[in-house]
């Protein structure tokens, strides 16, 4: 099966060998973070890992892949491998001949910037969170039962716990505490909202002081 | 007129020469296979298949239960028991060379026949590197952010993870080199006895040229190998029993070849088209890597370098 879908025949040719392709896989209840998507807006999150689609790593043959792809869907993971989820996320690039081949695997939001023997990567950030919301909004990945998300929970409270102890006068500390803080609380609600979003209350407007009547001042 | 570099070349003096020595690019070439941490399940040769399969057996997973009555009849209970399946595949590289070429070499690290062959066992077991950095991404659980520094926090999170899992020691584990400093920043700032044990020579001599150091009882290896996207990399921490390998050892050719198995899943031999002047010397490793059980290992998210 194939899946390369997206010519980048105008892009440089990488001045390295080319690698294993490879498709993402989310991990049904243990891949979870809970992400500030916008100010104030937080959203728990599937963390994207990746499928090597690469012979002997992890019981993949030369001729098949399918040994592989039974061992992580035991493990519980979902491989994203519908061709048209691939070609929301991957594209091919060239890149010089190697044993394993011509091609270069990159996400799609992920530009290479070369520089000599070096190759830089440049991320479009909100293209990638927005892959991983989409995920989550169009159903292709289901939120797990709370309960999965409370392991994430307890080892963000446990290190704001230790921070707290440690953090005294260090400003720099406070800072950080306030913002892990922050975001336990924010993962701790959305936890809890049924579609794992959750925005913050904006604190209310200062109400307008009442004038002194002339009754009142007399 | 005075006699001078510039009026001698090209007849006399030459604009440039190489040098004597021929340097090596820079390159991480330590790996882990010779370590206790990943398990060597042995040659595929004369299995009837290139695809190990690793059965678990669960001997100890039931426990005896308290009859209702004295003389109840105990019924059988079914042996819990999974699998993991290991593919062993060919790797190979072959490198060729002129007899012009070779003639001219000026021995020592010039490029040569007898050059390539020895780079090809390095090659070989960075091969496998890069194929135990690709299997980590398999681990279920992950500790650490995408794009946030490694800290003793994290590090520590991972601990917690595989003793949760009440995976066995010792743990070690793979850092990328950005997660490496990471790690050794943020354990600048920590206070009370926490302490990072740098590698002495000692050390080195028993667990060879990558292991960096020891912190809260895990060895540390660092690898150039480890997983990397544009935001984070991948590295792994896990006890002994999470990742295996399985090999298979080419049998030796009946043709009057220059062949030698230079270990049991790697064979290097040397050929010649003599109509082209042309030697090659090919590598044939037969090998395959996996995650053989997740609870006995750990990935650690932190930011790209």
């Amino acid at each position: 099966m194939s899946y390369e879908v997206e010519d980048q025949s105008h892009l440089p040719t990488l001045p390295r060998k080319g690698g294993y392709p490879w498709l993402l896989k989310v991990h049904k209840t243990q891949g979870w973070e809970c992400v500030e998507v916008a100010p104030g807006e937080w959203e728990w999150l599937p963390r994207l890992r990746r499928f090597h689609q690469r012979p002997g790593v992890n019981g993949h043959t030369a001729r098949s892949g399918n040994l592989a792809k039974v061992n992580d869907q035991n493990a519980g993971f979902l491989i994203l491998d519908d061709p048209r989820l691939v070609a929301k996320y991957r594209k091919v690039l060239r890149a010089q001949p190697g044993p394993a081949g011509s091609r270069a695997y990159w996400l799609a939001w992920d530009t290479p910037l070369v520089s000599g023997r070096s190759v830089a990567r440049k991320r479009d950030a909100a293209q990638a969170l927005e892959f991983r919301r989409w995920l989550v909004s169009s159903g292709t990945v289901e939120l797990p039962d709370p309960v999965h998300l409370d392991s994430a929970i307890d080892t963000m409270r446990k290190q704001v716990a230790r921070a707290t102890r440690r953090a005294g006068n260090n400003p720099h500390l406070v800072g950080k505490l306030e913002q892990d803080q922050r975001t336990l609380d924010a993962a701790r609600a959305a936890a809890k909202a049924p579609d794992g979003r959750w925005s913050e209350t904006p604190p209310e407007p200062p109400k307008p002081r009442r004038r002194t009547t002339k009754k009142e001042a007399a | 007129m005075a006699t001078t570099h510039a009026t001698l070349e090209t007849d006399l003096r030459m604009a440039s020469r190489l040098a004597l020595d021929v340097l090596t690019i820079l390159q991480d070439t330590a790996d882990i296979l010779d370590t206790e941490y990943i398990v060597n399940l042995g040659s595929v040769n004369g299995l009837g298949s290139d695809t190990m399969q690793v059965g678990f057996a669960g001997y100890a997973n039931d426990h005896l239960a308290a009859t209702a009555a004295e003389t109840t009849d105990v019924s059988a209970t079914a042996l819990t028991d999974t699998s993991v399946s290991v593919a062993v595949v060919r790797h190979a590289l072959r490198r060729d060379i002129s007899d012009l070429a070779e003639l001219t070499s000026r021995g020592g690290n010039d490029v040569s026949l007898q050059a390539f062959a020895n780079s090809l066992v390095t090659a070989a077991r960075l091969g496998v590197m890069d194929d135990i950095a690709a299997a980590i991404d398999s681990f279920t659980s992950a500790v650490g952010s995408t794009g946030v520094d490694l800290s003793v926090d994290t590090w520590m999170s991972a601990c917690y993870q595989l003793e949760l899992n009440s995976a066995t020691g010792p743990f070690v584990a793979l850092l990328a080199p950005r997660a490496l400093a990471d790690l050794q920043e943020s354990i600048r700032s920590e206070t009370g006895p926490t302490q990072y044990i740098a590698a002495t020579q000692d050390m080195l001599n028993i667990k060879g040229q990558g292991f960096q150091g020891q912190f809260a009882g895990v060895d540390i290896y660092r690898s150039a190998y480890i997983d990397a996207t544009a935001a984070d990399v991948k590295s792994g921490m896990w006890g002994r029993g999470a990742i295996g390998w399985a090999t298979g050892t080419v049998p030796p050719p009946r043709a009057n070849a220059a062949f030698a198995n230079v270990t049991d899943w790697l064979a290097i031999e040397f050929d010649r088209d003599a109509s082209a002047a042309i030697s090659e010397v090919v590598a044939h490793a037969y090998y395959g890597v996996a995650v053989l059980e997740q609870a006995r290992g750990v990935e650690i998210l932190s930011d790209a370098p």
